[in-house]
């Protein structure tokens, strides 16, 4: 399977990844590094797992947002406001997140 | 040079004063409190948003200030100096509001002489301070319709767009862009959207962005002074700053109480990468400016660094300083004047911002 999500550029640089939910305490916990962060919206005590993750993407918010904040100090890829179309992608789906284009796409 | 200085929010006082009119011994419930406020927002922080979105008590200023933004947005040939005067008129003046609410808060103590008192002063309490969290979601996210930058950031669109689009066009282009870019959840977009000026104008705006987001995480650089230790709690943290202020002094007269910076407190201690200066970081945007814009170019420029000390601002003020303080004073307060059985119930509600949800509360269980 190959599709692609559009949503805002908020963090340059290009990242592969397998993408982890991030809805409640639990998933907290779990989150390995180097997994894809994937939100509705992060939080501001989130700061350890955005140093595990290797891309930040989310359904809302816009450049300013937490997230992208985030993202831009840690220096990781991110990819704002795609939208509700992105519950539609399961955990531990592999993908590229392209933070310069504004792009996720999955790859399997 | 355009002078801007007039136009920034007002400035945070030290907090020394307030933190010695508080009993040290409600500080670690203010604190504990405070940090898990921000732990439930984790789980709750969309129904959160949709809360503050449809609370009636607030509907006509809520709606006002969206068709304000909106309509600044639009314009073409906009005076963003002008705008930003209006901004900083709604802002001083729901900011004297809370001021004066927390002067009442900390000193007047006729609030407390009967349950009518008390429930007098929480209905002008929830009042303002519903109307207050429009300001914070209007300028610190894009989480909602608008954002008080979107003015700026589209003439920031308008002058670096390609030279080919002119008038109305440009003018239409920029407001879609700018939409996209910050509130991305309401911009409606045309079938034939051209996505390549988003990704251009993001791609030249994130370094300016990282620029100022270097100022909104000051509290990291300022942070990694203290030692903190794995076995500390955040009751040793406030037990450290009640008896020793001096050693805290530089953070506590900016305004900010450090064990509301709690988890900034624990990130701060690994090494960060250096910042970028603001010369580079308008590199980007430099090279796609189209002459003729020039001075709507740098006029945008310089209130973006306005807009984003109100940012600084209102989180320092409200999130992590003098509100947050004595506010949670109150809160503790009226807890122990609420009955057992609702006790939770107003805690819940009052520590994630539902101040009318509290004020029922209030209402119906004093005690």
């Amino acid at each position: 399977m190959t599709k692609e999500f559009f949503g805002i550029s908020a963090a340059s640089g290009k990242a592969e990844g397998t993408v982890r939910w991030v809805l409640s305490e639990s998933d907290l916990e779990s989150f390995q590094v180097g997994e894809v962060l994937f939100a509705k919206m992060t939080s501001p005590d989130w700061g350890n797992l955005f140093q595990k993750a290797s891309a930040v993407v989310t359904e809302q918010g816009g450049m300013l947002c937490h997230a992208a904040i985030v993202a831009r100090e840690e220096g990781i890829p991110s990819v704002v406001g795609i939208g509700e179309d992105l519950a539609e992608v399961p955990n531990g789906t592999k993908v590229i997140v392209d933070g310069d284009e504004g792009t996720v796409v999955i790859v399997e | 040079m355009m002078n801007t200085k007039d136009l920034y929010p007002p400035a945070l006082t030290s907090l020394i004063p307030v933190l010695e009119s508080i009993p040290s011994d409600m500080l670690p419930w203010i604190a504990e409190k405070h940090v898990k406020y921000l732990d439930d927002r984790i789980h709750k922080i969309v129904s959160l948003t949709d809360y503050l979105a449809n609370i009636d008590s607030v509907e006509k200023e809520r709606t006002e200030f969206i068709d304000f933004i909106e309509t600044w947005t639009k314009k073409e040939n906009v005076n963003l100096i002008e705008y930003t005067k209006e901004y900083q008129k709604r802002y001083f003046k729901i900011r004297s509001e809370v001021e004066r609410q927390c002067e009442t808060m900390l000193s007047d103590k006729s609030i407390w002489q009967s349950k009518d008192s008390l429930k007098q002063f929480w209905n002008e309490f929830a009042y303002y301070n519903e109307v207050d969290s429009l300001f914070g979601m209007f300028l610190t996210s894009g989480r909602w319709y608008v954002n008080a930058m979107l003015p700026v950031v589209k003439v920031l669109i308008h002058s670096t767009l390609p030279i080919e689009l002119q008038g109305a066009e440009r003018n239409e282009i920029a407001y879609l862009v700018a939409r996209r870019v910050i509130t991305p959840r309401y911009a409606t977009i045309p079938s034939d959207y051209n996505h390549s000026y988003e990704r251009r104008f993001a791609n030249s705006f994130i370094p300016m962005l990282q620029f100022y987001d270097r100022k909104l995480l000051f509290l990291f650089e300022i942070l990694s002074k203290y030692n903190y230790f794995p076995t500390m709690t955040l009751t040793d943290f406030v037990t450290d700053i009640t008896y020793q202020k001096e050693n805290f002094s530089a953070v506590l007269s900016d305004g900010i109480y450090p064990p509301f910076a709690w988890h900034e407190f624990i990130s701060s201690q690994k090494p960060r990468k250096e910042g970028i200066s603001y010369e580079v970081a308008k590199q980007k945007l430099e090279k796609n400016l189209v002459e003729q814009y020039k001075t709507d170019f740098e006029t945008a420029l310089a209130l973006l660094d306005v807009f984003k000390e109100y940012e600084l601002n209102y989180n320092n003020y409200n999130y992590k300083g003098k509100f947050g303080l004595i506010s949670k004073t109150f809160y503790y307060k009226t807890y122990q004047r609420i009955d057992d059985s609702k006790k939770e119930e107003f805690l819940n509600a009052i520590l994630l911002d539902r101040f009318y949800t509290a004020l029922e509360i209030v209402n119906h269980n004093l005690i």
